[in-house]
C-alpha cells in the first residue's frame, strides 16, 4: 500500500500513470518503478520458481532482485526477463510475469516428488542416450524465464567513446563526494560519474527522514554536480540510468545507458537510441559501487513478502510504499534498527528479532524499546510460516558460543504479514574483479572486500566497507585525494577521519549458519534457481567441493541476478559444512556483465548495412543500369553476370563467354588489389616475394607472379607492372589485397629494413576496364590515339601510357582469358566515364559486359587457376603444375622456397591440379564432388567445373592424388548427395588447358 | 581492450587501431638452404609462447602502418614497454 | 550409500536423505604412479579413464592445478560434430562422436549429449563450394552430412534471417544431424567419477611446478603437493601446454590465445539446433537451461589471462543479430574467456616427444571439446603402448618437420 502523503523523494504524486500487469489494470505515479507501483497496489506475486514452481514476490528494490522477472510490451518492443525493479513506470506500460504465478504449474503439483529430485538429478537419470533424446525436449520446455521475442527490434543503439582522467562509478554518498572532490581540486581533468539509477543518491535517501543533515548534504552536493555538468560540460559528464557493466584491460570501462522514455516507447518511429554503450578509457577509476544486502537463512525463507530490510526501507522512503501492516524485522546487524525506527515513525507495527545477544546495548535499541517497539535480542527465526505469503515466523533463542551458533529453548510464534531481513552486506566488487583483481575475506565486516591496493584505482564507501553515510562521504573525499595525487594535481594529501569501527559500522555478526537450519529443507540460497542449503550439502558430500563446482553442480548464482544477494550466503554455508574458513572457500569468478546488456546494444549500429563495409567500384551504377546480378567477394560487390530479360545465369554466361571469344567483351577489374611498389630495391623485393625472376623485367613490361608463404603454399597471384626501374605496380586477388599488403609490409619492416622499398595500397585509386576479345585492338584504337597498338609494337605482357577519351591512362596488354585484351587503368573517378565510353564505342562489335562467372569459365578454358578456389592454402606451385614459375638461380632464397624440399611437399601422391573431362561431354560435374579410387575412397575433388560454350562441352579442374602422372587415365567422380542424383561419372584426367592450347588467340584480330 | 602506445605516432591509442603480428625476435634464417628441416620448422612453426612478459610485434594498421615491438604480460595484459623496430633484436639486448 | 545411478538408486536416496557416495573423492597423492596425467580437464580425465578401463593401467594420477573441468572444458560452447574436411581429422572426430553416442551409459552418468544437429552456414559462392567439398568428403568417409539450401534452413529454423538482402546472405549450409551439444561439466565429472571408481586418483589443487627429466627420460613431477614419480607422463593441459613443455626443456608449435563466449539470460526454448557461421564469426545454440550460448572468435595476440577484447565479443553479438534479428532485446548475462592452444594447421598434436615417457596431447585450438572422449581414448592407447594409436598417427608432432600438415583450415577459402 501507499502511505498517504509520505514525502517521497522519487515519486511525483501529481502525475498518475496507468499500466497493465498480467492483464490487470493498475495505477502508479511518475517516478515509480514497476515493482514499487505493484507493491503500492498490493500486487505481491510475481513469479513461479524455476524448479519447484513456488510462488514468489519481490525481495529487493534494485538490480539484485532475483524473483520479479517480467517481459515488457509486445511486438518489436517485446523485451524478455526484465526485473520489475529496474523498469521505470510510464503511462500505458504493459508487462507480464516471466512465469505466471497464478497459472497452474506442474512443478508445484509434483511437490511430493521433489525429494527425489536432488541437485544433480539429471546427471543421474535418463542415462540411456535414446531415452535422453526422447525426454530432453519435454524437460527443456520447463526451462527459461520469459518467452523469446518474435519480432525484429524497432529500436536502435549507439556507441559513444569517452576519454577521462577520472571515472567515478556509483553515485551514492561516496561517489558524489569523490566526484566533487576531484572537480573542486582540479582544473582541466575530465571526470565522468556513472550511476545506474535515475537520481543520484544511492542509499542516502533512506537517511533523509531521520537525519536532516543527510538531506541537506545531498541537495547541496547534487546541485553542485549538476552545475558542473551544465556549466563545465567539457570537464564533467554525468551519466544516470547508466550501469558500468564491465571493466576491461587498461581501464576500459563499458557503461550501458538507458535512454528510452515513455514517448519513444509509444511512438511508431524510432527517434533516438534506446540504449547507448559508453566506452570510457579512464586514467583513474574510483569505485563507489556500494553493497548489496544479503538475506538471513531459515526454513521457507522464500515465501512472498519476505524482503530485504534495506529494500523495505527504500520502498518506504523513495516511493512511500510498504507491503505489510505488521512487520517482523530480522537480522544480524544494527541496520535492522534503522528499518524499525523508520517503520515505527510511520505508525507501522513492527517487531525486531536480532540473532545477536544484547551484550553491547546501542542507543537506538533503547529508543525503540522506549517507544514501544518489541525487540528480541538473542533470538533467531528458524522458519517462516504461511503457504504462499508469509503469515508469521517461528523463533528460538540463539547464542554464539565460540564460533558456533547455538539454538535452544522453546519455539515461539510471531505473526506478521511482512518479514524484512538483513544478514549483512556484500560489497559490489564485481567490476573490480573483471580484469583479474582478487577479493579477500574480511573477518571484521564478514564480507569479501576488494583487493586493497591496485594501480589507478581507488575504492570508497560501502564497497570498501565504509557503510555509514558520513563515513562514505569522507572516504570518497579521501580516496579522491589519492586519485588527484596520482594524477599529479594534488601533492599534499588532506584526509578526513572516519569513525572508529567504520568498516563494521553495523556490527554484522558472523554468518548465522547453525546446522539446525542448514539441515532443514527449503532454506533457499538462490531464489532464482531454487538452490537450497541441502543442495550445497549434497554437492559437497558427493565431492564437488570447490566453490566453482558447487556453483556448477547446484546452479547457485547462475541466474540473471548472478547471485548478488545469495551467493555469499552459499559460500558461508559451504564453509560451515566443510569446516574451513570462508577465505579458503573463496568466491566464484566475477565476470562481465554486472547486469544484462542487450545484444542490440552490444552490436550498436554495426548490423544490417553497417555489419561490414560494402565496397563498390566507381562503375557500379553502370552495372546496376545494365541489370547485373552481384557476387560478394571480400567486401566488394562484383558483377556476377548480366542477365538480359528472361535469361537465367547459364544462358547469360553462355552468351557472355561466346561474345568474348568471338568478338568483344568488357569487364570491370577495378576490385583487384593494387599495390604501388617504389624504391631502388623494388626489383630485389619482388624477387624475394614472388617465386619467379624480376631483375630483368624491362620498363614497359608486365609479368605474372605467384606468391607463397614460408610453408611453401600458394597464397596469391597477379600481374606486376614495371613502370620504371624503381617503380612497380603489383596486382593481387580481390580478396587477398589486404592480407598481401600487410604481409609485404611485415617483410619489409621486420626482416628487410635494409631494402629501399616503399609500399602503398592504391586499389581504390584506380579503376580498371578490361576490353577483351579478338576485336579489342580495333576498339582501343578508336578510343586512344596516342598509343601505337600494332601487335609488334605493343606486345602481350606490355603496357603503355596513353590518353583514353581524354583521360590519362595506363593500358596493360594482359589477359585472363587467353584472348587479346587491354586493361585500361584510369584515376578512379573516371572509371564510369571510361566504362560508358567503351560500351558506346564497342557497340559495332556488339561489346558485351561480363561478370565473374564468365570470367571463371574463360580462365578455366585456359587452365588459369583461381587462388582460393583451385588452391586452398595447402597447394604448392608444383601441385598446380606451375614448376615453370620457380626461378632456379635467384641468389636470395625467396619466400617459401626452402619448404619445397621438405619430404611431404615432394611426395608423389600429393593432391595435384589437373583437368578433368567427363566422358559424356554434356555432363557438368558438381564442384566439390570427389574423385574416387577403385575402393571408393576419395583421391581428390573437383575445384572448378563449367560448361564451356566455345568448346561446346563441360570442363573441370580437380585436385587428384598424383594427378599429374595420371594423364589420360579414367577415374570416377562419385555423386553422393541424393539431391544431385546418386551416380558415378566416368572422366578422363587431362591437361587443364582446354582451349587454344597453342596460345594463338592472344594477338586477336587486326 | 588494450591501450597501446605507438612509438612512431607517439600516442596511446585503442587496440582497435592495431593488429597483433606474432612473437618478436623470430629472425628468418640467413641461409635457409643451409639449415636442416628441423631448424627450418623451428623458424616457421615453433614458438616460445611465453607465460609472463612477452615480446611481440604489433602493427599500427589503422594508423601509421608501422610495425613495432611491444613487451606485454600475457598474464595481466599490462604493457611494459614499446620499441621501434631495430631498437633491439632479442629479449635481453637493450 | 548409493553408488550406481539409476531410477532405483534415486528412489532409495530420496527416501534416505540423499545418501549418495562420493563421485570425486578428496585424495592426497601417492609418491609414485605408473602414469601421471597433467591436467584434469575432459581430455585428461578421459585419458585416465581409458587407461584404467581399456589398457589395464589403474595406477594413474590426474593432477589438476585448480578444480577439474575448470579450464577449457568448462569454458566452451559445447558443440559436438565430426564433419571435418580432411580424412585424418574427420576419422578422429567421428571416433569421438561415436564414443559420445554411448558415453552416458558407459560412464553411468548423463552428460546430456543432445543430438540436435549442427548447421555450418555458407554465405558466399566459395563458402558453398567448400561446403560441398566437405560434405561429399564426409559422406564418403561414412560421416553423416548433407548440404541444405536457404529455404530448407528457413523451414527448420523459422527464426533465422535468410533474406537475400542481408549483408552476407545465407546461401546454404552443411547439416550434421548427429551433431549437437552436451553438458560440459557433465563430461568432466562423468569421466572423473568413472575413473575414480576404477582406481584412478584425481588430485585437485595440485599444480605441477616442474617436470623432472633425467638422461632423456621423465622421472616424475614436482607439484604444490610434493613430488610424484612416474615413468610415463601425459600432458593434457590445453592453453598451458607450452608452459609444461618448457619445464621438460621442449618447445611446441603452439600459441595460446584468448577465446571468448557469452550467454544470454535464460528464455523459453526458441532455438532447437546449433548454428555456426565462420563467415560472419558467430555460433549459437540454446542450452537446456534456456540461455543462448554464443561463441566468438579468437584474439590475435597471445594470452594466458582468460579474457579477450571486447570488439570480438561485440562483433559476435552483431553476427548473431545478422542471423537472428529477433534477439536484439535479449540480454547478455555473462561473458568469459578460455585459453586455447592453437596449432599452425588447426589440428591437434597427439604425440610422444623427444623426452622418453613424455607425451603431449594439445593444440586442439578452438574445437577440443567435441573430441573429448576420442582424444582421451587414442591418447590412453598411445601412452599405454608407447606407440601411437592408428587414429593418432597423423597427429604426430614430427609433421611440422616433414611438412605432412593436415591443414584443416586450408579449406577456409581465399576470395578472388
Amino acid at each position: 500500500m501507499r502511505l498517504a502523503q509520505h514525502p517521497s523523494h522519487q515519486v511525483d504524486y501529481s502525475k498518475s500513470l496507468n499500466f497493465i500487469f498480467n492483464n490487470k489494470r493498475y495505477k502508479g505515479y511518475e517516478g515509480d518503478t514497476l515493482a514499487s507501483a505493484l507493491l503500492a497496489n498490493d500486487a505481491l506475486l510475481f513469479t513461479r520458481s524455476f524448479k519447484y514452481g513456488r510462488k514468489r514476490g519481490l525481495i529487493a528494490a534494485g538490480v539484485e532482485e532475483p524473483n520479479a522477472l517480467v517481459s515488457l510490451e509486445i511486438g518489436g518492443r517485446y523485451t524478455p526477463n526484465l526485473k520489475a525493479t529496474e523498469i521505470m513506470l510510464y503511462d500505458g506500460l504493459s508487462a507480464v510475469s516471466a512465469s505466471n504465478p497464478n497459472a497452474f504449474d506442474i512443478r508445484a503439483f509434483i511437490k511430493p516428488l521433489h525429494r527425489f529430485m536432488p541437485a544433480g538429478f539429471y546427471y543421474k537419470t535418463f542415462i540411456k542416450q535414446k531415452v535422453w533424446a526422447k525426454v530432453e525436449d519435454s524437460i527443456r520446455a520447463f526451462s527459461g524465464f520469459s518467452k523469446a521475442p518474435t519480432e525484429e527490434d524497432v529500436d536502435v543503439y549507439d556507441h559513444i567513446f569517452h576519454h577521462a582522467e577520472v571515472v567515478v562509478i556509483g553515485g551514492g554518498a561516496a561517489g558524489i563526494s569523490a566526484a566533487l572532490e576531484v572537480l573542486n581540486n582540479s582544473k582541466k581533468e575530465r571526470v565522468i560519474l556513472v550511476d545506474e539509477r535515475t537520481q543520484l543518491g544511492g542509499e542516502l535517501f533512506n537517511e533523509f527522514s531521520s537525519d536532516e543533515a543527510a538531506m541537506t548534504w545531498h541537495k547541496d552536493s547534487v546541485n553542485r554536480l549538476l552545475s558542473f555538468a551544465n556549466e563545465d560540460s567539457e570537464r564533467f559528464t554525468l551519466l544516470t540510468q547508466s550501469t558500468a557493466y564491465a571493466w576491461h584491460d587498461q581501464n576500459y570501462i563499458e557503461v550501458l545507458e538507458t535512454i528510452t522514455t515513455a514517448e519513444s516507447l509509444t511512438s511508431s518511429e524510432p527517434q533516438k537510441a534506446r540504449k547507448i554503450i559508453h566506452r570510457i578509457r579512464a586514467k583513474e577509476v574510483i569505485l563507489a559501487t556500494g553493497a548489496h544486502e544479503r538475506p538471513m537463512l531459515f526454513e521457507a525463507n522464500d515465501l512472498t513478502n519476505i524482503m530485504l530490510s534495506q529494500s523495505v526501507r527504500r520502498y518506504l522512503h523513495e516511493y512511500g510504499v510498504i507491503s505489510g501492516k505488521k512487520v517482523v524485522i530480522y537480522g544480524n546487524n544494527d541496520s535492522i534498527y534503522s528499518t524499525a525506527r523508520d517503520l515505527h515513525v510511520n505508525d507501522i507495527e513492527c517487531i525486531v528479532v536480532d540473532v545477536r545477544s544484547s551484550e553491547d546495548p546501542i542507543e537506538i535499541v533503547a529508543e525503540l524499546k522506549h517507544s514501544g517497539v518489541k525487540v528480541l535480542q538473542g533470538y533467531s527465526i528458524v522458519k517462516a510460516l504461511g503457504s504462499h505469503r508469509v503469515k508469521g515466523v517461528e523463533i528460538v533463542q540463539t547464542k554464539l558460543q565460540g564460533n558456533d551458533w547455538q539454538v535452544f529453548g522453546d519455539t515461539q510464534t510471531l505473526s506478521c504479514d511482512l518479514l524484512a531481513t538483513s544478514g549483512g552486506f556484500n560489497p559490489v566488487v564485481h567490476l573490480d574483479c573483471h580484469n583479474g583483481a582478487k577479493t579477500y575475506f574480511d573477518e571484521v565486516s564478514q564480507s569479501f572486500l576488494p583487493q586493497q591496493e591496485r594501480d589507478n584505482r581507488e575504492v570508497c564507501g560501502a564497497v570498501a566497507g565504509a557503510s555509514a553515510w558520513q563515513d562514505a562521504i569522507n572516504d570518497g573525499k579521501n580516496k579522491a585525494q589519492f586519485t588527484l595525487n596520482a594524477l599529479g594535481t594534488v601533492s599534499k594529501l588532506t584526509q578526513e577521519i572516519l569513525s572508529e569501527n567504520y568498516s563494521n559500522y553495523f556490527n554484522v555478526s558472523q554468518f548465522f549458519t547453525p546446522k539446525e537450519i542448514l539441515n532443514k529443507p527449503k532454506v533457499f540460497l538462490d531464489l532464482q534457481n531454487d538452490v537450497t542449503t541441502l543442495d550445497v550439502a549434497l554437492s559437497i558430500r558427493e565431492g564437488y567441493r570447490s566453490i566453482e563446482h558447487i556453483k556448477r553442480y547446484t546452479a547457485m548464482g547462475f541466474g540473471t541476478d548472478q547471485g548478488k544477494t545469495g551467493n555469499i550466503n552459499g559460500i558461508a554455508v559451504a564453509a560451515e559444512l566443510m569446516g574451513i574458513p570462508m577465505s579458503e572457500v573463496g568466491t566464484t569468478t566475477f565476470r562481465p556483465a554486472y547486469t544484462g546488456v542487450d545484444f542490440g546494444a552490444m552490436a550498436g549500429r554495426e548490423i544490417g548495412d553497417f555489419f561490414d563495409p560494402q565496397r563498390y567500384t566507381t562503375i557500379h551504377d553502370s552495372h546496376v543500369a545494365s541489370g547485373a546480378e552481384f557476387e560478394v567477394v571480400g567486401q566488394w560487390y562484383r558483377p556476377w553476370y548480366y542477365p538480359k530479360t528472361g535469361e537465367n545465369i547459364h544462358q547469360a554466361v553462355y552468351r557472355e563467354c561466346l561474345a568474348v571469344r568471338t568478338s568483344l567483351g568488357m569487364m570491370d577489374a577495378s576490385t583487384l588489389g593494387k599495390i604501388d611498389v617504389q624504391g631502388s630495391d623494388a626489383r630485389e623485393f619482388l624477387s624475394r616475394i614472388y617465386t619467379n625472376a624480376w631483375m630483368k623485367l624491362a620498363p614497359g613490361s608486365c609479368r605474372y607472379g605467384l606468391m607463397c608463404n614460408e610453408k611453401g603454399m600458394i597464397i596469391d597471384d597477379g600481374v606486376s607492372t614495371c613502370i620504371n626501374d624503381n617503380h612497380f605496380i603489383m596486382t593481387t586477388t580481390t580478396g587477398g589485397a589486404a592480407s598481401v599488403y600487410s604481409a609485404l609490409e611485415m617483410w619489409l619492416q621486420t626482416e628487410w629494413s635494409d631494402l629501399d622499398v616503399h609500399l602503398n595500397s592504391v586499389t581504390d585509386q584506380y579503376s580498371t576496364v578490361a576490353v577483351v576479345g579478338p576485336n579489342a585492338r580495333k576498339l582501343v584504337k578508336l578510343l586512344c590515339q596516342d598509343v601505337d597498338f600494332e601487335r609488334e609494337n605493343f606486345k602481350f605482357m606490355q603496357w603503355r601510357p596513353g590518353t583514353v577519351c581524354g583521360v590519362d591512362a595506363r593500358i596493360m596488354r594482359i589477359s585472363f582469358s587467353g584472348e587479346l585484351a587491354y586493361e585500361i587503368n584510369v584515376e578512379a573517378n573516371y572509371g564510369r566515364y571510361i566504362w560508358d565510353q567503351v560500351a558506346i564505342a564497342g557497340e559495332k562489335w556488339n561489346i558485351t559486359p561480363y561478370g565473374t562467372e564468365s570470367m571463371h569459365v574463360l580462365r578455366a578454358e585456359k587452365g588459369y587457376i583461381i587462388v582460393g578456389q583451385d588452391t586452398d592454402g595447402s597447394m604448392t606451385p608444383m601441385d598446380v603444375n606451375m614448376s615453370w614459375i620457380l626461378a632456379k638461380d635467384k641468389p636470395f632464397s625467396y619466400v617459401g622456397r626452402r619448404s619445397f624440399s621438405i619430404s611431404a611437399l615432394c611426395a608423389e601422391d600429393r593432391l595435384q591440379l589437373v583437368g578433368l573431362l567427363t566422358k559424356d561431354s554434356s555432363t557438368v560435374l558438381p564442384e566439390g564432388a570427389h574423385v574416387i579410387d577403385n575402393k571408393g575412397k576419395s583421391i581428390g575433388y573437383v575445384t572448378s567445373s563449367y560448361f564451356s560454350p566455345i568448346l561446346d562441352r563441360s570442363i573441370a579442374m580437380a585436385q587428384i592424388q598424383g594427378g599429374l602422372a595420371k594423364m589420360d587415365e579414367t577415374v570416377l567422380v562419385k555423386i553422393v548427395q541424393k539431391k544431385q542424383g546418386l551416380k558415378e561419372i566416368p572422366c578422363e584426367i587431362s591437361s587443364s588447358v582446354f582451349y587454344d592450347i597453342e596460345g594463338e588467340k592472344v594477338d586477336g584480330n587486326d | 581492450m588494450l591501450l597501446i602506445h605507438c612509438p612512431y605516432c607517439k600516442e596511446s591509442r585503442d587496440q582497435s587501431e592495431f593488429s597483433p603480428a606474432g612473437e618478436a625476435f623470430i629472425a628468418r634464417p640467413k641461409s635457409p638452404e643451409g639449415i636442416s628441416d628441423e631448424e627450418w620448422a623451428d623458424y616457421v612453426f615453433y614458438r616460445t609462447n611465453h607465460k609472463g612478459n612477452h615480446w611481440e610485434q604489433w602493427v599500427h594498421s589503422n594508423g601509421c602502418r608501422k610495425y613495432f615491438l611491444v613487451e606485454r604480460s600475457t598474464i595481466s595484459h599490462q604493457i611494459l614497454q614499446v620499441a621501434p623496430f631495430g631498437a633491439r633484436n632479442s629479449e635481453t639486448e637493450l | 550409500m548409493q553408488k550406481k545411478y539409476s531410477w532405483y538408486s534415486l528412489l532409495k536416496a530420496g527416501l534416505s536423505g540423499q545418501d549418495w557416495d562420493q563421485a570425486i573423492p578428496l585424495i592426497q597423492p601417492k609418491s609414485k604412479y605408473d602414469v601421471i596425467i597433467i591436467g584434469g580437464g575432459g581430455h585428461g580425465l578421459a585419458t585416465a579413464y581409458y587407461l584404467a578401463k581399456e589398457c589395464g593401467i589403474n595406477n594413474v594420477a590426474v593432477v589438476e592445478k585448480g578444480y577439474i573441468g575448470g579450464g577449457n572444458t568448462g569454458r566452451n560452447t559445447t558443440i559436438i560434430r565430426s564433419n571435418y574436411l580432411r580424412d585424418e581429422a574427420s576419422s578422429l572426430y567421428e571416433h569421438a562422436l561415436k564414443l559420445w553416442e554411448g558415453i552416458s551409459e558407459d560412464l553411468n552418468f548423463n552428460v546430456m549429449f543432445s543430438q540436435r544437429g549442427v548447421y555450418n552456414l555458407g554465405h558466399s559462392l566459395q563458402n558453398m563450394r567448400d561446403i560441398e567439398r566437405r560434405v561429399n568428403a564426409n559422406v564418403l568417409n561414412g560421416v553423416d552430412a548433407v548440404v541444405v539450401d536457404a529455404n530448407e534452413i528457413k523451414q527448420q529454423i523459422p527464426i533465422i534471417n535468410t533474406s537475400k538482402n542481408a549483408r552476407y546472405p545465407i546461401m546454404g549450409a552443411s547439416y550434421q544431424s548427429r551433431g549437437g551439444v552436451a553438458r560440459h561439466d557433465g563430461i568432466a565429472w562423468g569421466f572423473a567419477r568413472a575413473a575414480s571408481m576404477l582406481g584412478v586418483d584425481i588430485i585437485q589443487d595440485c599444480e605441477v611446478i616442474d617436470i623432472e627429466v633425467e638422461e632423456g627420460r621423465v622421472k616424475g613431477v614436482k607439484t604444490t603437493k610434493g613430488e610424484i614419480m612416474a615413468d610415463r607422463i601425459g600432458c593434457v593441459s590445453a592453453g598451458h601446454s607450452s608452459v609444461l613443455a618448457k619445464m621438460a626443456g621442449l618447445r611446441l608449435p603452439i600459441e595460446s590465445h584468448p577465446l571468448q563466449a557469452f550467454v544470454s539470460e535464460a528464455m523459453k526454448p526458441v532455438l532447437h539446433t546449433v548454428v555456426m557461421s565462420n563467415a560472419v564469426h558467430g555460433y549459437i545454440s540454446q542450452s537446456d537451461k534456456g540461455d543462448l550460448v554464443i561463441g566468438a572468435g579468437i584474439d590475435g595476440y597471445n594470452s594466458y589471462a582468460q579474457r579477450g577484447s571486447t570488439k570480438i565479443v561485440e562483433h559476435a553479438a552483431a553476427a548473431i543479430l545478422e542471423l537472428f534479428p529477433i534477439f536484439s532485446r535479449v540480454r547478455m548475462n555473462r561473458q568469459w574467456g578460455g585459453i586455447v592452444d592453437v596449432c599452425p594447421d588447426a589440428c591437434p598434436i597427439i604425440s610422444p616427444t623427444n623426452v622418453e615417457g613424455l607425451y603431449f596431447n594439445c593444440g586442439w585450438g578452438t574445437g577440443g571439446f567435441k573430441a573429448t572422449p576420442g582424444s582421451g581414448h587414442v591418447f590412453a592407447h598411445t601412452i599405454a603402448q608407447d606407440k601411437q594409436h592408428p587414429l593418432a598417427e597423423p597427429f604426430h608432432i614430427d609433421r611440422f618437420k616433414t611438412g605432412a600438415l593436415i591443414d584443416e583450415h586450408g579449406a577456409a577459402g581465399v576470395a578472388h
